[in-house]
C-alpha cells in the first residue's frame, strides 16, 4: 500500500503546542496574567500593613534610600530615551553612514567630546549610546561617549567647581575630573569596542525599542518617537530599579564604616571611596557634594570617587546589563577600575 | 503590552506630581537637586501621554514577561503606597557613621549664625572648625533632633541627618545631651541648652526638653 504525500494536510500545531513552544513568559494571557499580577500586589500591600511592616525601621530605610535613587535618576533616563529616539526617528542612515564610514582615531575624540554637548547623567547616556551603535556608529566611539559624557559634561564640572569652593582645590578637582574621565572612557571604549567584531557582538539582541516602520528614513512622526521613548524608559526605568533597590539593601544592611574605613594610606583611600561610589549609585550632577563632605579622605581618593561613580555603580551595572552582554559589561568594570585607581593617585602625588 | 507600559509611565508621572504638590519630595531628595522634582515631572507627563496616545500602534496584549517589567517598574510607587514616609532613624543613623561627618558638607559659616546639630558636632573634631563656627561652652543653643543612643552618649543624643543630593547619602550629625531623663530611639525632641563639654567632645546641658512631632523636612537645612 502507497501512501500519497502530496495529498496529506499540512500540519497545523494546537495551541497548547504553540504555547509550549513560546515558553511561560511570553505567552499572551492577558486577562489570567493581569489578575494575577493585580491579585498577587494587593496581597502584598495588605499583608504587609496589617503586620505593620511600614513600621520597621530596617524596611523604612530601605524604602527612602530606594526611592530617592529612582526618583533622582527616572527623569535622566527619560531625557536619554528621548534623544535615542530622536536618533532614531529623525536621523537618515544616510548620516550615520557618512560618520560610520570615518576611521574610529576621528570618531573616538568627536565622541568624548560630544558629551558636553548633552549634559545628561550616566542613566541618559547609556540609551542614547545603545542608540548610536546600532545605528552603525563605530563602538569604541559609542562607548566612549557613554563613558564621557557624565562627567565632561557642563552641569556636572560646574557642580563640582560649586562643591569645592572654599577648598582652595575646586579648579584642580574640576581639571582632574574632566581629564581623568575623558582618559578612562577613551582607553575604556578602545580596549571593549576598538576591535573589528561587529555591534551585534556588543549589543544584547533585544531592542527595547525596535521598529521597522520609520528606522533609516530619518522622517519619523512624533506619533513613532512617543512610541521610541516610553519603550526605551519603560525598559531602561525598569533595570534603574533593581539597581536602585539592590544598592538600598545594601546601604540598608552593611554599615558604612565597612567602606570607609580605610581613610589614611592613599591606597585604601583610592579602595574604599571607589566600593563607597560604586554602592552610593549616585547622580554625577550632585556626587561632587558627597565627595567633598569625605574630609577624613584625601583629595586623591575623592577624586577617585568621583572618577568611578560615572561609570561603574550598582544601578549602572543593571544598564549595562539590560544593553551590552555580559562579557562587555565585565569589561567595563575591569579596564575602569584599574585606570581610576591609578589615574587618582597619580593626582595625589602630583598635586598634593 | 502598550497600554500597559504606558499605564506604567502614567503612575510615575502622577507619583511626582504628588510629590511636588504635597512637598513630601523633601524627604527624598536634597536642596541641590530639587529641580530634579518638577523636571521629572513635566517630562515624565509628557512621555506617559505620548506612549498612552502611540498605543494603537503596537501590539495590545499583556503577557507575563511584561507584567513582571510592569510590576518591577512601578515598585518603589506600590513601596510608597506601603510605606507612604519613609524616614532615616536611630538605627540609619548607627548605620552610616563610621569616619564620616556631616560637618564637611557645608562650607563652615561666620561663627555667628544659629548653631545646628552639624555645626557642634563637626566642632568636636578640631579646635579649628569650633572656633570657626563659634562653638564655645557656655554658648546658649535651641535644637531640633531624634534621639539615638551612640557609643559617645551617656543618657541619649539628639540626631539629624544632613542631605545633598538624595537620601542615600544623607548623614547624620549627633550631639550628647547631658540629661538625667532618657527617651526611646527616633523620639522628636526640642532642647533648649547650653553647650558644655564633654570628654573630648562638645554635648548640650539641656534647660528645657519638650517632645515634638517630626518635622516635614526631616534635615538639617
Amino acid at each position: 500500500m502507497s501512501i500519497d504525500l502530496r495529498a496529506a494536510e499540512p500540519f497545523v500545531p494546537s495551541s497548547h503546542q504553540r504555547s509550549l513552544r513560546r515558553g511561560l513568559w511570553d505567552t499572551e494571557r492577558p486577562g489570567a496574567v493581569v489578575a494575577g499580577a493585580v491579585a498577587a500586589t494587593i496581597a502584598l500591600a495588605v499583608a504587609g500593613r496589617l503586620l505593620g511592616v511600614a513600621e520597621v525601621a530596617l524596611v523604612q530605610s530601605f524604602a527612602i534610600v530606594a526611592v530617592s535613587i529612582v526618583v533622582e535618576a527616572l527623569p535622566f533616563v527619560l531625557l536619554g530615551a528621548i534623544v535615542s529616539g530622536v536618533i532614531q526617528v529623525y536621523v537618515s542612515d544616510e548620516r550615520f553612514d557618512r560618520v560610520a564610514r570615518l576611521p574610529a582615531a576621528l570618531q573616538m575624540p568627536v565622541a568624548a567630546v560630544g558629551g558636553i554637548a548633552l549634559p545628561v547623567c550616566e542613566c541618559g547616556s547609556v540609551p542614547i549610546a545603545r542608540r548610536l551603535i546600532a545605528r552603525g556608529l563605530h563602538p569604541a566611539a559609542g562607548l566612549t561617549f557613554m563613558l564621557a559624557a557624565p562627567i565632561v559634561n557642563p552641569v556636572v564640572l560646574l557642580s563640582t567647581w560649586i562643591a569645592y569652593q572654599g577648598r582652595e582645590v575646586a579648579e584642580e578637582m574640576v581639571l582632574g575630573r574632566a581629564l581623568l574621565g575623558l582618559l578612562v572612557a577613551g582607553v575604556t571604549g578602545w580596549a571593549i569596542g576598538g576591535g573589528r567584531q561587529p555591534a551585534s557582538q556588543l549589543l544584547r539582541e533585544q531592542d527595547p525599542a525596535p521598529c521597522s516602520c520609520c528606522s533609516g528614513r530619518g522622517k519619523g512622526s512624533i506619533r513613532s518617537l512617543a512610541d521610541h521613548v516610553g519603550r526605551e524608559a519603560f525598559y531602561m526605568g525598569s533595570f534603574v530599579v533593581v539597581g536602585a533597590a539592590l544598592a538600598a539593601a545594601l546601604q540598608t544592611v552593611a554599615p558604612r564604616s565597612l567602606l570607609t574605613g580605610l581613610s589614611g594610606d592613599i591606597i585604601p583611600a583610592i579602595l574604599s571611596l571607589m566600593l563607597l561610589a560604586f554602592v552610593l549609585s549616585l547622580c554625577s550632577e550632585a556626587d561632587a557634594f558627597v565627595a567633598v563632605s569625605l574630609v577624613q579622605f584625601p583629595v586623591g581618593a575623592q577624586l577617585a570617587f568621583l572618577a568611578f561613580g560615572p561609570i561603574v555603580d550598582i544601578k549602572l551595572g543593571f544598564l549595562y546589563g539590560a544593553t551590552f552582554r555580559p562579557r562587555a559589561v565585565a569589561s567595563i568594570a575591569l579596564v575602569s577600575a584599574p585606570l581610576v585607581a591609578a589615574g587618582a593617585l597619580w593626582f595625589q602625588v602630583m598635586f598634593r | 503590552m502598550t497600554r500597559w507600559r504606558a499605564a506604567g509611565l502614567l503612575t510615575w508621572a502622577i507619583t511626582f506630581w504628588w510629590l511636588w504638590l504635597s512637598g513630601s519630595w523633601v524627604r527624598f531628595v536634597g536642596p541641590r537637586t530639587a529641580w530634579i522634582v518638577p523636571f521629572g515631572t513635566i517630562v515624565l507627563t509628557a512621555v506617559a501621554v505620548g506612549a498612552w496616545v502611540a498605543r494603537a500602534e503596537g501590539p495590545g496584549k499583556a503577557n507575563l514577561r511584561g507584567m513582571v517589567t510592569l510590576l518591577t517598574f512601578v515598585a518603589p510607587v506600590l513601596l510608597l503606597v506601603l510605606v507612604p514616609e519613609p524616614r532615616l532613624g536611630a538605627i540609619a543613623a548607627a548605620n552610616r557613621t563610621g569616619g564620616l561627618t556631616a560637618g564637611g558638607m557645608l562650607p563652615a559659616p561666620g561663627g555667628d549664625g544659629e548653631l545646628s546639630l552639624r555645626d557642634i558636632d563637626y566642632a568636636s573634631t578640631s579646635a579649628d572648625s569650633a572656633a570657626l563656627l563659634g562653638v564655645v561652652e557656655g554658648r546658649e543653643v535651641e535644637l531640633e533632633g531624634f534621639v539615638t543612643h551612640p557609643d559617645f552618649a551617656g543618657a541619649y543624643a539628639l540626631t539629624r541627618f544632613s542631605m545633598w543630593c538624595c537620601a542615600a547619602d544623607a548623614l547624620p550629625a549627633s550631639v550628647e545631651v547631658l540629661d538625667e531623663a532618657d527617651f526611646t530611639d527616633d523620639t522628636w525632641l526640642r532642647v533648649k541648652g547650653v553647650i558644655r563639654r564633654s570628654g573630648n567632645r562638645y554635648a548640650i546641658e539641656p534647660t528645657s526638653t519638650t517632645r515634638i512631632d517630626e518635622p516635614r523636612d526631616p534635615y538639617e537645612p
